[in-house]
């Protein structure tokens, strides 16, 4: 089976990347730069952003770098178009990602389906999909 | 928690066709149980005051929209978002228990397939355009973590899905009643890896209902009633902010609460039900219940104890990967049947008293109740 990292497939399902809760974090996505949504109060570190925090409820946030580096928890191959806009896009692989920063991302990997490992190490690598929409994904490094 | 053993019964269960329906709502089809229910139970609406409906996947089915087909107004109704006969059949318990309602019955009514609903449709999000769609992604996440963390093999899960098919093959009701062998299982190609097609459910129409009363009443009724022993739930409602999510550690903890409120061990148990949108809930709920030491769960159904014959006999119905999709609600009426001694007899095991059944709202919620034959 060949299978080329799709760094040039254009996902018809794009995040909103104008919404103001989450354009910090797009906007770093563009220039491949990883961020988290950090409380001010706590420091809990987290994504995907949330209102408040949900541990001491502040409303006080920031968007922080992030270790762009973290290992596969697991992943999984997708053989079948579940949904009919995916279907130029089979095989692709999608990993649970925990970075070092202890921030958990289901992203698409850049891995060959046999060459995956659980526990294996990754490195952020970015997919320019549109002018304005960078996909975040992970490689091995 | 207060004993509520042995104080409620099912006395009545029922459902309609299961397949697709074209044209039929998830209310009617809802109505179709509940008049079958009512003819098991050998009484008129007329004698229900509490409804509990169980919201289908589009949002239908809610009691005020049951209501008007149902033609009455009891003095109790309530609705719950995805009750898998669990979370349904316990607020039924609560609320006779404490005289809300005597005798309710709970339903539950979809429509999906014929609707045809698109269950992979992704979020406009990072995950949605990463395309990690459909329950068998994250199912997929545990399953693949669990075998690189315990060495599971293909051919060890594989066997919940064929054992669930021998059953299916005793059941008339079931819709996927084709021989499945191991190797049969094997070389079909996955569809999430590493998952395959037969270890997801496929959507059914239809609609189940069963009928809950006081203990004290149940006598009066026809049928054999099976009691209510145990019940236990529990949740994640906080979500998905850890690595381990996926393995769902919730249930464990309805797994504790089940044991220690009834105190009765898995060994005590007759007949095991797991709803289960894909097998990965099977190997998990095996596992978190004691069946299988944690690691051991795929190595445990190879041996056989859940197949038909087996001394752990698991959704004998050919649960929701082989007889149809109803959330697990089938499962209850399968355990109640089994309870009452009247399915098939190549499908009946002999004499069972103790059933549990085990259910989760995905990721978020688990669910237990042990029901027998006697309080
Ligand atoms: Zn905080």
């Amino acid at each position: 089976m060949t299978y080329a990292p799709t760094s040039n497939a254009t996902p018809q399902n794009l995040p909103d990347v104008a919404d103001p809760a989450t354009a910090a974090f797009w906007e770093a996505a563009r220039e491949h730069r990883l961020l988290a949504q950090r409380c001010d109060a706590c420091g809990d570190l987290r994504y995907p952003a949330t209102e408040i925090c949900p541990r001491c409820w502040s409303d006080s946030q920031s968007w922080v770098p992030i270790a762009p580096t973290g290992e596969l928890y697991s992943y999984v191959v997708y053989h079948r178009a579940l949904d009919p806009s995916m279907k130029d896009e089979i095989p692709y692989v999608v990993g649970r990602v925990l970075t070092d920063d202890g921030v958990v991302f289901t992203v698409r990997l850049d891995v060959e389906p046999d060459e995956a490992r659980v526990g294996m190490r990754l490195v952020a690598s970015w997919n320019d999909v549109t002018d304005a929409v960078t996909l975040l994904r992970f490689a091995a490094p | 928690m207060e004993d509520i053993r042995g104080k409620v019964a099912i006395v009545g269960v029922g459902h309609s066709d299961q397949g697709t329906f074209p044209g039929k709502s998830a209310e009617r089809l809802s109505i179709e149980a509940i008049t079958a229910a009512l003819a098991d139970a050998g009484i008129t609406r007329e004698q229900i005051d509490g409804l509990i409906t169980c919201k289908s996947i589009q949002g239908g089915n809610a009691d005020v929209s049951v209501g008007p087909l149902f033609g009455m107004s009891p003095k109790y109704a309530q609705t719950l978002d995805y009750g898998t006969c669990n979370f349904s059949l316990h607020l039924a318990v609560q609320a006779i228990l404490t005289g809300l309602a005597e005798t309710i019955v709970l339903v539950y009514g979809a429509n999906a397939r014929s609707s045809k609903v698109n269950f992979a449709a992704p979020t406009p999000s990072l995950e949605g355009a990463s395309g990690f769609v459909h329950i068998a992604g994250q199912a997929g996440m545990a399953l693949q973590r669990h075998k690189a963390l315990y060495g599971t093999t293909d051919e060890e899960f594989g066997w919940f899905a064929v054992s669930e098919r021998e059953w299916a093959q005793r059941n008339p009701l079931a819709i996927f009643r084709d021989p499945l062998t191991i190797e049969g299982y094997l070389a079909k190609p996955y569809l999430v890896e590493p998952l395959r097609r037969e270890d997801v459910t496929m959507i059914s129409d239809g609609g189940v209902a069963l009928i809950v009363t006081s203990a004290e009443r149940a006598k009066d009724y026809p049928n054999k009633p099976v009691y209510i022993l145990g019940m236990a739930e529990g949740t994640e409602i906080i979500g998905d902010r850890f690595a381990d999510f996926p393995s769902r550690p919730n249930i464990g903890g309805t797994a504790a609460r089940i044991w220690q409120n009834t105190g009765f061990t898995p060994s005590d148990i007759d007949i095991l039900y797991i709803q289960n949108p894909t097998a990965v809930w099977n190997l998990q709920m095996v596992e978190y219940y004691g069946f299988a030491p944690v690691g051991e769960g795929g190595r445990w159904v190879a041996e056989g104890h859940t197949r038909p014959g087996g001394d752990m006999p698991l959704n004998t119905n050919g649960g929701q990967l082989s007889e149809s999709y109803m959330w697990g609600w089938l499962h209850m009426v399968e355990a109640v049947r089994q309870l009452r001694g009247t399915v098939e007899p190549d499908r009946q095991v002999p004499d069972p008293e103790l059933a549990l059944y085990c259910s989760t709202m995905a990721f978020f919620k688990s669910a237990a109740s042990i029901i027998g034959t006697s309080q």
